[in-house]
């Protein structure tokens, strides 16, 4: 199966697929398009379909190996938040394998960064395709009334209610023990 | 020893000028990977930075390693084509036609350390591509 690469920046990548259905797909979803928009000004002007779903796994653990050393880093510093000397030693575990590491390990973290630098300005930025949708942050009900003095107001509300009015109406006429001790009067149950 | 010590403290604010030039210019520089997406695998993960450069330096450092492996692949993809012998007719049509196959990726991934495997085909029984006369009927 082949795709092609889209002429114009903002025009659709031509492909059959469902809508992403979880987060994960949809984090994956904007990372393939990311990556295509990488690989097409080299030349390519069509990749097959695994390639570039397993370019982008790879893009994705490459980003998560990177974060993740350089949050232990930090951790191992006494800190919860990772500094530039964190993400620097991060980068080179990681890349010890390119040629980049021949270079001098100087104070400013050498040529990691001396590389980075020379990418960013030799390449022009590319911006990706399409505007991302924000979070919707639904409103979450929170314990408003006095009632509960003891519960902070801050926090949101039990979500018995709604589990209660799911539950309750099960077959054979089974209620929760709960219900009927509590609201159910003198229903007898068997 | 010393002769590394005293070039790396007069480098050194060359270097701490030139580090503090880089971080200013990844503010106008637009990674490809955008800002959301890396901001989501790094909570993910567990990294924390109210810094927006380090993102930026984090998608910058994925963007160039990407970059890297697909100038690899085209590497591969271009000796290879370089290898077959074609015809006149052929000629024309094969040069344009860079694709981005598992194989060519598999071999730049390689040579960075990432292990490949793509399966070749899918057979749907056992006797498929075997000799007709030791197949089963």
């Amino acid at each position: 199966m082949k795709a092609k690469f889209p002429s114009k920046p903002k025009t659709h990548l031509h492909l059959h697929q469902e809508e992403p259905q979880n987060p994960s797909e949809f984090s994956f979803a904007i990372a393939r398009i990311a990556v295509s928009q990488i690989c097409q000004p080299m030349g390519y002007k069509a990749t097959q379909l695994s390639a570039l779903n397993a370019l982008t796994v790879v893009a994705t653990k490459y980003l998560e190996a990177i974060a993740k050393s350089a949050s232990s880093l930090a951790n191992t510093s006494n800190r919860t938040q990772s500094n530039l000397l964190d993400l620097t030693l991060a980068l080179h575990h990681l890349v010890t394998l390119h040629t980049s590491s021949l270079f001098s390990i100087s104070s400013s973290g050498g040529g990691i960064i001396r590389d980075l630098a020379d990418f960013v300005s030799f390449n022009d930025g590319i911006p990706f395709a399409k505007p991302i949708p924000g979070p919707q942050i639904t409103s979450i009900p929170s314990w408003a009334s006095s009632s509960s003095s003891h519960v902070p107001k801050w926090l949101p509300r039990f979500p018995g209610s709604v589990i209660s009015c799911s539950v309750n109406e099960r077959k054979c006429g089974e209620r929760l023990w709960e219900d009927l001790v509590l609201g159910g009067g003198g229903t007898v149950w068997s | 020893m010393n002769h590394n010590k005293q070039q790396s403290s007069d480098g050194g604010h060359d270097d701490d000028a030139a580090l503090s030039d880089f971080l200013a210019s990844l503010m106008d520089y637009t990674p490809t990977i955008p800002d959301e997406l890396v901001e989501h695998f790094l909570a993910k993960t567990g990294f924390q930075s109210p810094d927006l450069r380090l993102t930026r330096l984090v998608a910058v450092a994925t963007q160039k390693f990407i970059a890297e492996v697909a100038s690899d692949a085209l590497q591969q993809c271009k000796a290879r084509q370089a290898t077959v012998v074609r015809d006149k007719r052929d000629k024309l049509q094969k040069d344009k036609r860079l694709v981005l196959t598992m194989e060519d990726l598999s071999k730049a991934l390689h040579e960075h350390g990432v292990n490949v495997k793509h399966q070749e085909y899918f057979a749907d029984s056992p006797s498929i591509g075997m000799d007709p006369a030791s197949r089963d009927e």
